[in-house]
């Protein structure tokens, strides 16, 4: 992934509200995430299935360092829990958007529900914009669902007199952490 | 024209606001004038085949595992509405923001067949509360002030006197997020849909319909038969042009693509039902108002008209079609006797032909509005003006002595 890419996304990324830290290998990636986490004192994740992040070991650092990880389940879902943690599936640099796409695993509800959401993306998922992942997608995974939620930046209402209001329905927080593969 | 100073200066406020958010996100566009072209032709394919096209949206549908039904008017896509709510077993269900939904006035017939359907946006939310109609297709509050906000939560509501934004937000929040964490049935307005792929999208920033859809068992899909776009790179053209329209971001917050049921998944809806609502639009294109079908619904007109910011969207005959495009699809859409009235709601200024991004030609479109109203029915004042007129200069005498009357005065 060219390095201008990588740089026009976190530039339209943070023009939106988003915030983002950028480490050399999914090792370093590891640690800042158990860093912010605690930094933001929540010990309970509403997360996608730890083995579909893309960091080797995550599952036994979490709970070494006492995170407990819940699934989403719309069933029994807990609404005080605040803070959601998945991957991307990709993203896009000229919009500064993430692109979630649900599978067994990973529900969008922990995007969606708490109001902070932690996004561990791999730098060789940004894309230059929405042709060139669409153009990838028909060629790699035609045949699945295109049931996809593209995110671009915190959740918002701005409905009394244009009022930013952050924090609406979805997080008030968005947090990308990057990381070289 | 509103009377209230304040709200005027909220409404210019607006406009002020959205055109200069909008201004600068097209000047960041490469090839902004390739994009509107793309948006152009995306909505101008679909208009002149729209029958083709709908056969297409359906088979592609039905191979997901959508129900797909057919509403001549508004009053059977109500009923079939709430003739799938009963079929899912269900009295209460909660609803998105859209046109469609206020224009077929499903609120209303739903409360008629004791269904409880709440709307989850915040605008919206609040403009029931205040029994006011949405005067805006993005904001439907924007009309409102914050002082008029908060004397509504704290008459409805008893809530402690603030003219804190974030607080009276805050307060609207609360109900509505524990409504979304126990939805069961959600009702929405699809913003447009992808014909080949047969992939639904819903746009917002507060994220509403991405919960719904991810939260609610049951959805049912309410789609403006002409809001299509052939294919999914079509779609992404006319999602970009909308966003940069109406909130002056290239995309807005929450971009939901909705394909098919997901039975087997921890979130997302087992079951989808679409209707697709026609009520008068095959008529409107064969009278040849096909263009102001290009309609994307961004609002862009809205903060550049004169008129609109005089009066809001009070003097729209209660529609959800505000603004010069609502001058001209309202005698269309809703009642042909609204002609007269809504053609009159133009200053003729031409900015709203500028703002929009699918050039829709409203300035023209408002003229041959006009030019059909005198063909058919004569204005009411020249009707009455010309039977005085007859009446007085058949009897020579009786006129001779009103106009001496007249220059005496």
């Amino acid at each position: 992934m060219s390095e201008p890419i990588i740089k026009t996304f976190i530039n339209a990324w943070t023009r939106w509200g988003g915030t983002w830290e950028r480490w050399e290998n999914p090792i370093a990636a590891r640690l800042a995430l158990l860093r912010y986490l605690q930094d933001q004192h929540r010990m309970e994740i509403l997360s996608w299935q730890v083995e579909l992040l893309p960091i080797p070991g995550l599952a036994a650092a979490l709970n070494d360092a006492g995170f407990k990880l819940f699934p989403p389940d719309r069933r029994r879902l807990n609404p005080d829990l605040a803070m959601g943690l998945t991957a991307a599936d990709a993203a896009l640099a000229d919009n500064g958007s993430v692109i979630l796409v649900p599978a067994q695993g990973r529900s969008w509800l922990p995007a969606l529900i708490p109001i902070g959401h932690v996004i561990l993306l791999p730098v060789n998922r940004i894309y230059a914009d929405m042709a060139a992942w669409r153009g990838d997608w028909r060629r790699t995974r035609a045949d699945e669902s295109l049931r996809t939620l593209i995110i671009t930046g915190p959740s918002f209402s701005d409905d009394i007199e244009r009022h930013k209001h952050f924090g609406m329905f979805g997080p008030r927080r968005t947090h990308i952490i990057l990381f070289d593969v | 024209m509103i009377s209230d100073q304040r709200t005027r200066h909220t409404l210019h406020r607006l406009g002020n606001l959205t055109t200069a958010a909008r201004n600068d996100a097209w000047s960041r566009v490469k090839n902004a004038e390739a994009l509107k072209q793309q948006a152009i032709h995306a909505r101008d394919r679909v208009l002149a085949d729209l029958p083709a096209y709908l056969a297409r949206l359906e088979t592609a549908t039905r191979a997901h595992d959508v129900a797909v039904l057919h509403a001549g008017d508004a009053q059977e896509a109500n009923r079939l509405v709430i003739q799938t709510m009963r079929g899912l077993g269900v009295t209460d269900a909660l609803r998105n923001h859209h046109p469609l939904l206020d224009e077929i006035q499903l609120d209303r017939a739903a409360k008629a067949n004791a269904i409880q359907l709440t709307p989850l946006h915040p605008g919206d939310y609040l403009a029931q509360l205040a029994d006011e109609r949405p005067g805006h297709p993005i904001w439907p509050v924007g009309h409102l002030t914050v002082e008029a906000i908060s004397a509504t939560l704290q008459q409805k509501w008893r809530i402690p006197e603030t003219y804190n934004p974030d607080h009276l937000t805050s307060t609207v929040r609360m109900p509505l997020r524990r409504a979304l964490l126990r939805t069961h049935t959600a009702i929405l307005g699809v913003t447009f849909a992808a014909v080949e792929e047969g992939v639904f999208v819903l746009l917002d920033n507060d994220g509403h319909n991405a919960s719904l859809t991810s939260l609610a068992r049951h959805v049912i899909l309410l789609l403006s038969i002409e809001q299509i776009a052939a294919d999914i790179d079509d779609l992404d053209a006319l999602i970009q042009v909308f966003a940069l329209s109406a909130w002056g971001r290239p995309l807005p917050a929450y971009v939901t693509h909705l394909q098919r049921p997901a039975p087997r998944e921890i979130d997302g809806p087992r079951t989808i039902h679409l209707i697709l609502v026609d009520n008068r639009r095959t008529k409107i294109i064969e009278e040849g108002f096909g263009q102001a079908l290009r309609c994307i619904q961004c609002g862009a007109c809205h903060s550049v008209c004169p008129v609109y910011q005089q009066i809001g969207g009070r003097g729209y005959a209660n529609s959800p079609y505000t603004g010069p495009i609502g001058a001209v699809i309202n005698p269309l859409l809703l009642r042909p006797d609204l002609g007269e009235a809504q053609a009159a709601l133009c200053a003729g200024s031409g900015g709203c032909q500028d703002a929009c991004p699918v050039a829709i030609p409203i300035p023209d479109l408002i003229h041959a509005q006009r030019i059909r109203l005198a063909q058919t029915h004569p204005p009411n004042d020249d009707k009455r003006y010309f039977s005085v007129w007859r009446r007085l200069i058949s009897r020579p005498r009786f006129f001779r002595s009103y106009i001496r009357r007249s220059y005496r005065k």
